[in-house]
């Protein structure tokens, strides 16, 4: 009886001290200086050297961990929310993943949707935050090169042509190279109908909000991600107001045959009710050079 | 019958080291239908001469013929059965698929395969444990499983290594039966001990050897002339040969 | 043939009995389910890591089975000594060797075919689970995919049968036969970069050139036979691709063979 006793006390003690161990262990591990989740990322060649006949598989387990690095910056509270190193480690990751298997849809997509679409993807239209304006240009330009692989290699794919043409027609104003890429998008199989119509308003300049508006309704249709779907949708409802106010201005200046001093001279007149609010939280202003801008740079406040 | 004549074997240590003497000028006959001992303690070279005979190794010197045969071409094996010393055998096969491997690489049918092998396990008391893994045989098992496999089929000429060793005096006592039943049948045997008693009782002839070469060779009434016991023999001739390797 | 065959069927038992299969196998069952949670969390191309997981899973567990039961079997025979009782018998080096090759091929084309079911299963049961993200799937290169990755097995086979006809203990053909895999598997690659070193921007000297051809002649280029990229994203296999492999890798372990059987015929016993 004392004999059992006593392998029970001792089973206890063994048992209690292993949780007890367990956790001083991995208390003190804090200590160790970490990235932060981010390792080294070997260049694509070595990798795909090193990953056998597993490519494939060492693509995925790669993306995943992109994918937990990207969602666990999610409630960092600072701003911006995701350092400008760390994108580019991001860029690297995503250059390695789609070397080892180049076919592989979701880092290009999950590129577009982080690379391009953050707070440093602002500056070039929106001359405020001057000091992203290299940062953006960079991310903006290496995700394009990305973007543009994928489409090389998914020769059956509408939606990367889709994505670039957007970044050509958005970001970098050059509507006759996303006209190229919308007029390619739209002769694959599955494509949207609405892409050559799109693809055909580029070509003529000018309904730059119109366009952008057409534009975020078919990325909305073609993405599931919520987050990236409300990113979108902000955009989109942001849009959608100066596109309102860009209206109203038109009819002012074919009132008044001039251009209106503020935004405010727009409810003065009657030509409008209110001057809505920036989704964003910013404030919507009448820029000298006679665009609608907001103060908060489509970034949120 | 078997025939050796000039043997010769040196092993070579790998990375060209030591080298060992094991064989040495080792000629004997064996006429058909007897039954012959190869006396010799351990270390003498015995497994070595039988390593030859089944092909396992080349001699540097010499040669060895089976029934007439060079005993490196593989058909002579058709007429042979061979029990190794310490036999080891698959894990996971049973006496019985040991028994069917066996018949039929000598190209016999399933039909006479399935007789002598039923004949077979029961005459070295097998049959009941015939299913099962080798892996949970007992060493004597083994061994008489060994045998079975040796006799599959029916060879003409049966060389047995240490047949006796790690057996119980039934065990024994069954191999000696089952040799004698050989000889009956007109089969010529080879086996080696350095068991005397069981040597005396029923070999035909004997060779004793020591350190490699071979001290004696004749029938077992000559070896016995001399005086004295198969022991005393044996002993003496060790003692002259300046010993064994610890008998 | 009639002693070739006999060996081969003991050898296969003796494999397909083996407890490290089960081991193997239950590994590969686990990573198939975990196949299920995993490719769940791709946002689009869950057809492909689901392609991928299983299709990786059965060739890691069938290059397991090679390195772990295959060659256990062929070094056994020598260690244990068991080789006593097959040599014994009326079969010629060579058809020794033969027996076991094809023994060993039995047990990977039989442990490949129930892993193929299981990854098969798998892939099954995800695409009933998320139709809408298998949009270019197709079963055809999935059992190529599977099919070619059997082959490369029998290749490495092949070889670990040369190495253990020369090798002294069982651990050097097995150490042997990773480093064959090793290079085999990354060969392609390793070429490709050195024929084009500005995609890393490093330089290699001409002398490391050489010693990459001449492995290149040597060793068995194992990634000709990887189809896994081909069948997670449906891409075409020409048909005439597939042949030449096939022939290259007939060829090849047919090499492989032949010369373990000439080395094996010199070797003794002791
Ligand atoms: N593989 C081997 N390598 C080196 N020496 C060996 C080897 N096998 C046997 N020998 C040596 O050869 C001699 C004869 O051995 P063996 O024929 O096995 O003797 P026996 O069977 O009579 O006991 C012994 O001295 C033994 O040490
Ligand atoms: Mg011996």
């Amino acid at each position: 009886m004392s004999r059992r006793f006593a392998v029970f006390f001792l089973l206890a003690v063994l048992v209690g001290g292993h949780l007890f161990l367990l956790d001083k262990a991995t208390n003190s591990q804090r200590q160790l200086l970490t990235t932060g989740g981010r390792t080294a990322v070997l260049p694509g060649p070595l990798m795909k050297i090193s990953s056998l006949e597993f490519d494939g598989l060492v693509a995925n387990f790669l993306f995943l961990k992109a994918m937990v690095f990207i969602g666990e910056t999610l409630d960092r509270p600072e701003s911006p929310r995701v350092q400008y190193r760390e994108y580019l480690w991001l860029l690297r990751l995503l250059k390695t993943i789609t070397d080892l298997d180049p076919y592989f849809y979701d880092p290009y997509y999950f590129g577009n949707a982080h690379l391009v679409w953050n707070e440093y993807s602002q500056g070039k239209y929106h001359p405020a935050s001057e000091g992203y304006y290299y940062m953006q240009d960079f991310l903006l330009r290496e995700n394009i090169n990305l973007v543009d692989k994928g489409i090389r290699y998914r020769t059956w794919d509408w939606y990367l042509l889709f994505l670039n043409g957007f970044n050509y027609f958005y970001f970098l104003g050059e509507n006759e190279k996303a006209s190229e890429y919308l007029m390619e998008a739209s002769r694959k199989t599955n494509s949207s109908p609405l892409l050559a119509t799109l693809a055909a308003r580029l070509a003529h300049q000018g309904d730059r909000t119109e366009n952008a508006i057409e534009f975020l309704h078919e990325m909305i249709d073609a993405t599931e991600e919520q987050s990236v779907r409300e990113t979108f949708f902000l955009r989109l409802s942001a849009l959608k107001k100066v596109l309102y106010l860009e209206r109203a201005v038109a009819e002012f200046i074919s009132r008044h045959n001039r251009q209106p001093t503020a935004l405010h001279e727009l409810v003065k007149y009657s030509i409008i009710q209110e001057i809505p609010s920036d989704p964003y939280g910013g404030v919507f202003f009448l820029d000298e050079d006679g665009k609608i801008k907001t103060t908060s740079n489509f970034v949120n406040q | 019958m078997i025939k050796v004549e000039g043997l010769g074997k040196t092993y070579r240590e790998s990375m060209g080291r030591g080298r060992v003497l094991a064989l040495q000028d080792v000629s004997f006959e064996v006429p058909s239908g007897e039954v012959f001992g190869f006396l010799g303690p351990n270390g003498a070279g015995k497994s070595t001469t039988i390593k030859i005979l089944l092909n396992l190794i080349r001699p540097d010197a010499g040669l060895a013929t089976i029934l007439g045969t060079d005993v490196r071409r593989p058909e002579l094996r058709r007429q042979v059965g061979f029990l190794p010393e310490n036999p080891y055998f698959y894990d996971y096969l049973s006496a019985w698929e040991l028994l069917k491997f066996g018949g039929r690489t000598a190209g016999m049918d399933e039909a006479a395969i399935n007789k002598r092998g039923v004949e077979l396990l029961e005459r070295v008391n097998l049959l009941a444990a015939a299913k099962r893994h080798l892996r949970t045989y007992s060493k004597g098992m083994v061994q008489r499983a060994g045998l079975a496999l040796a006799l599959i089929h029916d060879p003409q000429v049966v060389i047995l290594d240490e047949p006796m060793s790690g057996l119980d005096p039934l065990g024994r006592k069954m191999v000696g039966d089952l040799i004698m039943e050989l000889k009956s049948q007109g089969k010529t045997v080879l086996f080696s001990s350095h068991v005397l008693t069981d040597v005396e009782r029923f070999c035909d002839r004997a060779a004793i050897i020591v350190n490699g070469r071979l001290r004696l060779v004749g029938a077992l009434k000559e070896l016995l002339s001399a005086g004295g016991s198969l022991e005393d023999v044996f002993l003496r001739e060790v003692e002259k040969a300046g010993g064994g390797q610890g008998l | 043939m009639n002693s070739v065959w006999p060996l081969a069927i003991i050898t296969f038992k003796e494999g397909i009995r083996n407890r490290a299969l089960y081991g193997i196998t239950l590994f590969a069952l686990m990573f198939l389910i975990a196949n299920f949670l995993i490719s769940g969390l791709f946002m689009q191309d869950v057809g492909k890591v689901a392609v991928d997981m299983a299709l990786s899973t059965v060739s890691f567990a069938g290059l397991l089975v090679v390195l772990f039961v295959g060659i256990n079997l062929l070094a056994k025979d020598l260690d244990r000594k068991t080789i006593y009782i097959v040599l014994s018998r009326p079969i010629s080096r060579g058809k020794y060797i033969f027996g076991k090759f094809f023994g060993l091929g039995l047990l990977v084309v039989a442990t490949m075919m129930i892993l193929g079911a299981f990854a098969i299963a798998s892939i099954f049961f995800i695409k009933m689970a998320y139709p809408l993200y298998f949009p270019r799937f197709s079963w055809t290169p999935v059992f190529f995919a599977i099919f070619f990755s059997i082959f490369s097995l029998l290749l490495l086979t092949s070889l670990s049968v040369l190495f253990s006809s020369f090798c002294s203990s069982s651990f050097v053909t097995l150490i042997l036969t990773i480093i064959s895999y090793l290079i085999g598997q990354s060969l392609g690659d390793v070429k490709a970069l050195v024929e084009s070193p500005q995609a890393l921007g490093i330089e290699i000297s001409s002398l490391t050139i050489k010693f990459i051809s001449a492995a290149y002649y040597l060793f068995p280029n194992l990634s000709l036979f990887d189809l896994k990229i081909q069948a997670a994203h449906n891409l075409p296999i020409p048909l005439e691709h597939m042949f030449w492999v096939l022939v290259y890798g007939i060829g090849y372990a047919v090499l492989s063979i032949f010369f373990a059987a000439l080395i094996f015929e010199k070797k003794e016993f002791p």
